[in-house]
């Protein structure tokens, strides 16, 4: 036992303690196959079991007995033909039988249509020339996908028409919600390359924070190291000027598709990561912000479990050009596996590589130049590396790290009371909020546990929880900043402005500053309620 | 831009159906990679070495039989570390290595007991916060009280220890 240990806070060697314990577990297996499941019933459209109580034996003799008497009701002849019957021969049941109408309890119920709408597309593929066994179906309210090696189709009005995009490969990035407006995107060759088409939702509606999205990876899709052929994950969809945008990566690199809805081009861009930038791991989550400009990526790569996150800012202006994708060979790479991974033609590769003509040249390069996929320019790339991540004051709150509100993206991060760097993120401190990219600017010097920041025009303000708050006792005090020199200033008279923004532990990114002075809340990221 | 709209007439295709199990088994199962370890080190503190793995297991099964219920709520994990903390009975104490002879963590040597000695609701919510690293908002959600409350577990807790140990400071 070194002998600083005593001088340890007790809380740090809680985490120790855990972090110990918890390095001598071993992993549990997930239960997906274990036995039929709610999940498994309800998407196949199976109703849900239901416990039942055993019944009696006499019940089950009377239920026998019933059958009996149903089936002969049944097949007893009816009219005068029975009459006869009945007078000539046996008793038969009499007319009016006390045993009603048994119906047999159906093997499938079809749920309705309204609440089918989450549920899988009645489809059938084949009818739209797409039957091949690898399709993927994303159901969700507005929009149906659907993808094969041979092509897409989507319908974007709950599967009363569809729309057929037939692609040289399987790949088929998508990003969708599951409310009222949407964002697609889907791969389709079009005047000898392939292109990335977005269908958006309505315009005057700001997308959803998170849109789940499926994203299938497979030999067509530029992105390095995935091998496997689905990942799926989350994105959110960013828009500077008229451009959407959708992002993808796996820690190395990052593909970046994106709409103008004013020309309607299509762009595809990837940018590959210098060494320095990479992040080794497994599942990706990628984030992106607008701001200005500017896109802001960020990246989160899953290592061991944990968040590494790689944010990254690059002109809007980057992806209004298809330039050309170069491809550094692998080991084990030959031209036509390269082609055959970019879905283009051997001819097509060579002749965008004049200079590989020849078998024996051919073998020797090592990039090669890949037609139809735009390049982001890593000179036009900022980087905070190593500057994000887990963001947790000492009581163990934790604080988004970036912001979008009114066109600007901002960021949240940690210095302690001296503006050691050396101390970031641990032990009490001051919280600083600056705008991406500008240098920090400090809160007063409060010692605080949260901070809640609100993006407005002017600049920002900034809720200050100085204690432990509660619903019914919430203590905090108000500032706020503009582009002034003043830094942060406070408000005196903060109460009536602010009744209206929720006091319990809701943390609000998109607010709105009204004329009147008064917060119209726009969107709720995360409530505790 | 070329493209072919055809109306289709919908029928019911088990295929689909089946497809979309498999997307929501990969949903889910993107879901628990990252669950599992944070429910796996949470339950540690809550129900102790021995009864965890049932714990965890018991949790990702009901997440992943109510999953589109469960991916609804706000925090999932919390949700479903009180079903797993609810699955199994917790013996007094619990342990949290299963041999003594593996090498202990480099803390003070009476943090453990002191640890271990305090009623369950402070240790969990210390264990959770710092342990694991989670919200207060989230300690919260996971244990049904406020964040307020969590706050005063907390600082009742510490406060235990720190006697018990001779410490004067957090």
């Amino acid at each position: 036992m070194p002998t600083d240990a005593n001088d340890r806070t007790i809380a740090e060697q809680i985490q120790t303690l855990a972090e110990g314990a918890f390095q001598h577990t071993e992993p549990v297996d997930l239960p997906l196959e274990a036995r039929a499941t709610r999940t498994d019933r309800a998407v196949v459209g199976l109703p849900h079991e239901r416990k039942r109580p055993k019944a009696p034996i006499w019940m089950a003799a009377a239920a026998v007995l019933l059958v009996v008497a149903v089936a002969l009701t049944a097949f007893w002849p009816s009219g005068r033909d029975a009459t006869e019957l009945q007078t000539a021969s046996k008793p038969g049941p009499p007319a009016t039988t006390a045993t009603q109408p048994v119906q047999p309890e159906p093997e499938v119920i079809t749920l309705p249509a309204a609440a089918a709408v989450p549920d899988p597309v009645a489809v059938d593929l084949s009818e739209v020339g797409l039957d091949h066994p690898d399709n993927v179906v994303l159901g969700l309210r507005t929009a149906w996908l659907a993808t094969s090696t041979r092509g897409i189709v989507v319908s974007t009005d709950r599967g009363a028409s569809w729309t057929t995009s037939i692609a040289p490969f399987n790949a088929t990035p998508g990003c969708m919600n599951g409310d009222e407006e949407f964002v697609v995107g889907v791969s389709q060759f079009e005047d000898g390359q392939w292109l990335t088409k977005l269908w958006q939702g309505p315009a005057d509606r700001p997308p959803k924070p998170e849109l789940a999205v499926a994203l299938q990876m497979a030999e067509g899709v530029p992105m390095a190291g995935t091998d496997s052929g689905e990942l799926a994950l989350f994105c959110r969809p960013a828009k500077v000027g008229d451009r959407w945008a959708v992002a993808a990566s796996d820690g190395t690199s990052l593909t970046v598709l994106s709409v103008s809805s004013a020309t309607n081009d299509l762009f595809l861009n990837v940018l590959t990561f210098p060494p320095e930038w990479r992040l080794e791991g497994g599942l990706s989550q990628t984030n992106l912000y607008a701001s200005g400009d500017r896109f802001i990526a960020e990246i989160c790569v899953v290592v061991q479990s944990l968040c590494s996150t790689t944010t990254l800012s690059f002109p809007a202006t980057a992806l209004e050009s298809t330039l050309e994708h170069m491809h550094i060979v692998e080991p084990g790479q030959s031209p036509t596996s390269i082609a055959e991974r970019y879905g283009i033609s051997l001819r097509d590769l060579l002749a965008a590589n004049p200079d590989s003509i020849g078998p024996d040249l051919a073998q020797n390069v090592e990039q090669w130049t890949i037609p139809g996929v735009g390049r982001i320019d890593p000179g036009t790339v900022s980087t905070s590396l190593g500057e994000l991540g887990q963001l947790d004051d000492p009581r163990g709150q934790s604080h988004p790290l970036l912001f979008e509100g009114q066109g600007e993206t901002w960021q949240v991060v940690a210095l302690d009371v001296d503006g050691d760097p050396e101390q970031r993120y641990s032990g009490p401190g001051l919280y600083a909020v600056s705008r991406f990219g500008d240098g920090p600017v400090l809160l007063p010097d409060t010692e605080v546990w949260r901070v809640d920041v609100f993006p407005n025009a002017e600049g920002a303000r900034v809720r200050v929880w100085t204690t432990s708050p509660s619903a019914e006792n919430p203590e905090f005090e108000w500032y706020s900043w503009g582009d002034a020199d003043d830094g942060w200033v406070p408000i005196a008279d903060p109460v009536t402005p602010w009744l209206l923004v929720p006091e319990s532990d809701s943390l609000v990114s998109f607010v709105e500053f009204g004329p009147d002075g008064l917060i119209r809340v726009l969107e709720e990221v995360e409530s505790a309620e | 831009m070329p493209a072919h709209t055809a109306g289709v007439t919908l029928k019911p295709e088990h295929s689909a159906g089946a497809e979309t199990l498999r997307l929501a088994k990969q949903e889910f199962t993107q879901f628990a990679v990252v669950a599992e370890p944070r429910l796996r080190r949470a339950l540690l503190g809550a129900v102790g070495v021995d009864r965890m793995p049932d714990a965890v297991g018991e949790a990702l099964a009901y997440g992943w039989q109510h999953w589109y219920d469960v991916r609804e709520v706000t925090n999932p994990v919390g949700y479903l570390y009180r079903v797993g903390q609810s699955k199994v009975r917790v013996p007094k104490p619990p342990r949290l290595f299963r041999e003594r002879s593996v090498e202990l963590p480099d803390v003070e040597p009476g943090l453990t007991d002191a640890l271990l000695r305090l009623p369950q609701s402070q240790r969990t919510a210390l264990w959770l916060a710092y342990g694991c690293q989670w919200t207060r908002a989230e300690v919260g959600e996971a244990l049904g009280i406020s964040a307020s409350t969590v706050g005063n577990h907390i600082d009742r807790g510490l406060q235990k220890m720190r006697q018990e140990m001779g410490a004067d400071r957090d």
